[in-house]
């Protein structure tokens, strides 16, 4: 945890991890439309892609957010409003101030030998996968980015999609058919691993979004044999290993992931029962 | 050579995880007990379900480790449910920890806990994190004897009683639990403190003040526990900074019979436990002893 005893191979030792809330201004906030924010936070930040950050709103709450863009002296995170921190977000005023501890978690394994990925991209779950897209086309891996939404409205990561990778090769699809193909994800997911059979296969899946989603995806390439790596969501109090509020079975979410591969999932029964419990409150 | 018998109950080793620390599902158990957990305690369960305060709930910095997580818990009923599902997959004594607003709740939750059969009850009457709603029962003589008396009545499981070092005197409140009939005590909770954020200009807890724990309170709880050890013949399960083999070692001398872990989760992960036993053996080999309870009050001697 600190002095870097953080439980995982793939974090160097070159990130250091803060673990009481570090304030700083906010530089930007971008309203997508009545669903999406994206807040941009002034400072440096050394993180992995699959690792967040827990975000304090001083007077309202502190969540965990994935990092969606880094660039000088100023990060992202992005959100969809669900509660009252969410909707917070949205009366944010640039100069405002927010704290955020971390980076905590595990991180996506980016194998340097691996040559075709597959990302699968739910709603907002692509916030968790945007740093791991961005990573892959500057290793000039060839990705295949699948990112769905229910509709044109969910995906507004499509701008930054297209600036991360200017010929973007994503399909997007959504479940009206508003913008993209009318499809699920996992619709488009078993087309092209069926096609990648015949020619270059996957070797890994990542993926992001509804449990439910990430379940299917799961199951999908168990049955073309291809491994998969998937971020999980679940409610978290201190994101480093103590409060117990994140376990699912006997992991915990914060510390043992958030990234877990098919082999670890097999041994969750509790994943894919998992619904997000913000969306009530 | 680290295994001991407290309170007629085997524990393979003297570590037993504190209060508060991952003590929520079950299922988490058996990842600490694979881990060589000498003994659990559950979350405080009080009768309602609690959702705790807000976050943020915890933190850390060189100052130490500060929490105020409120009380959350499931209620008796779920807790009654995953104490049972505990017991059976693991083998480890499970300590029961409860909390209630009154005597009488005190009571009721003993009565209701017990049908779980957790193998100790623990009697959380010194949370410093809930004052707007919950007396601080562990704060006078009369009070904590009133909780354990009630507490023994309603149970056949033994019980002990945490004590807060948020006292002037810890010393009359031990030995009025004793009279009152208590098996034992756990010391110390956590100590009352608050830090400020000096941009945001204010509490960083949600709660403003909670407890401090970790490394820096080592030195008050030895203090605390080598206090209550001179003052009563019930075992202590001394708690508050071990992180070392040396600094249990340092615990037992002052007279405790087990060992509270917690905040060293925070520093070094579930596997602490082995760490930690494995660094006590070292010592005792080292010192030519062959049976933890030798070292138990020595610091007295």
């Amino acid at each position: 945890m600190n002095n870097n005893t953080i439980k995982n191979n793939f974090i160097k030792q070159d990130i250091t991890q803060q673990d009481i809330p570090y304030t700083t201004k906010v530089v930007e906030v971008i309203k997508h439309n009545e669903n999406f924010v994206t807040v941009w936070l002034e400072g440096e930040i050394k993180i992995k892609p699959g690792q967040f950050i827990m975000v304090w709103f001083p007077n309202v709450e502190e969540k965990p957010f994935t990092i969606t863009c880094i660039k000088e002296n100023k990060f992202s995170f992005t959100a969809m409003k669900r509660g009252p921190f969410t909707k917070a977000l949205f009366e944010l005023k640039v100069g405002d101030l927010l704290g955020w501890r971390g980076p905590y978690g595990n991180t996506f394994t980016i194998d340097e030998n691996v040559r075709n990925v597959c990302i699968v991209a739910g709603g907002i779950g692509m916030a968790a996968v945007c740093l791991l897209y961005k990573q892959l086309k500057n290793d000039n891996k060839n990705v295949k980015l699948i990112y769905g939404a229910k509709c044109s409205d969910g995906l507004i990561f499509k701008d930054l999609i297209n600036n991360i990778c200017v010929n973007s090769d994503a399909c997007f699809c959504t479940d009206d058919g508003s913008e993209g193909d009318k499809a699920f994800t996992t619709e488009l997911l078993e087309k092209s691993l069926s096609e990648s059979l015949s020619n270059e296969k996957f070797d890994i899946v990542y993926t992001c979004g509804p449990e439910i989603m990430m379940k299917k995806v799961v199951e999908l390439c168990e049955k073309y044999n291809v491994e998969c790596e998937v971020s999980l969501e679940r409610y978290m109090g201190c994101g480093f290993g103590i409060c117990g509020g994140c376990s699912i079975n006997h992991k915990l979410v914060c510390i043992d992931g958030p990234v877990f591969n098919s082999k670890e999932l097999k041994e969750l029964k509790d994943f894919g029962n998992h619904v997000c419990k913000c969306n009530k409150e | 050579m680290i295994n001991s018998k407290i309170f007629d109950i085997n524990f393979n080793n003297s570590l037993v995880l504190a209060s508060g620390i991952l003590g929520v599902h079950a299922e988490y158990f058996k990842t600490l007990e694979k881990n060589n957990v000498g003994g659990i305690t559950t979350k405080s369960i009080s009768l309602d379900p609690r959702k705790g305060h807000k976050n943020p709930i915890m933190f850390n910095d060189n100052h130490g480790f500060m929490n105020a997580v409120g009380l959350s818990n499931a209620g008796i009923d779920k807790s009654i449910e995953m104490i049972k599902h505990a017991k059976q997959i693991v083998k480890t004594p499970i300590i029961a920890s409860i909390f209630g607003g009154n005597v009488e709740e005190f009571g009721e939750l003993a009565k209701l806990i017990s049908e779980a059969k957790p193998d100790i009850i623990e009697a959380n009457i010194s949370c410093p994190n809930v004052k707007k709603e919950f007396k601080l029962f562990g704060a006078n003589a009369e009070d904590a004897a009133a909780i354990t008396n009630v507490v023994k009545n309603n149970t056949k499981i033994p019980v002990v009683i945490k004590l807060t070092p948020n006292v002037t005197d810890i010393k009359p409140i031990a030995k009025s639990v004793e009279q009152a009939g208590a098996d034992g005590i756990t010391a110390i909770n956590t100590l009352a403190g608050m830090r400020i954020d000096i941009n945001a200009k204010m509490p960083i807890l949600t709660n403003k003040f909670g407890g401090l724990s970790g490394k820096g309170i080592f030195p008050v709880a030895i203090k605390n526990v080598y206090e209550i050890y001179k003052t009563v013949n019930i075992p202590i399960i001394g708690t508050g900074g071990i992180t070392t083999g040396k600094d249990a070692i340092e615990m037992l001398m002052a007279g405790a019979s087990l060992l509270g872990v917690g905040t060293a989760v925070y520093y070094e992960g579930v596997k602490v436990f082995t760490k930690i036993n494995l660094e006590i053996e070292e010592w005792m080999t080292n010192n030519g002893y062959s049976n933890i309870k030798e070292i138990i009050g020595v610091a007295h001697e």
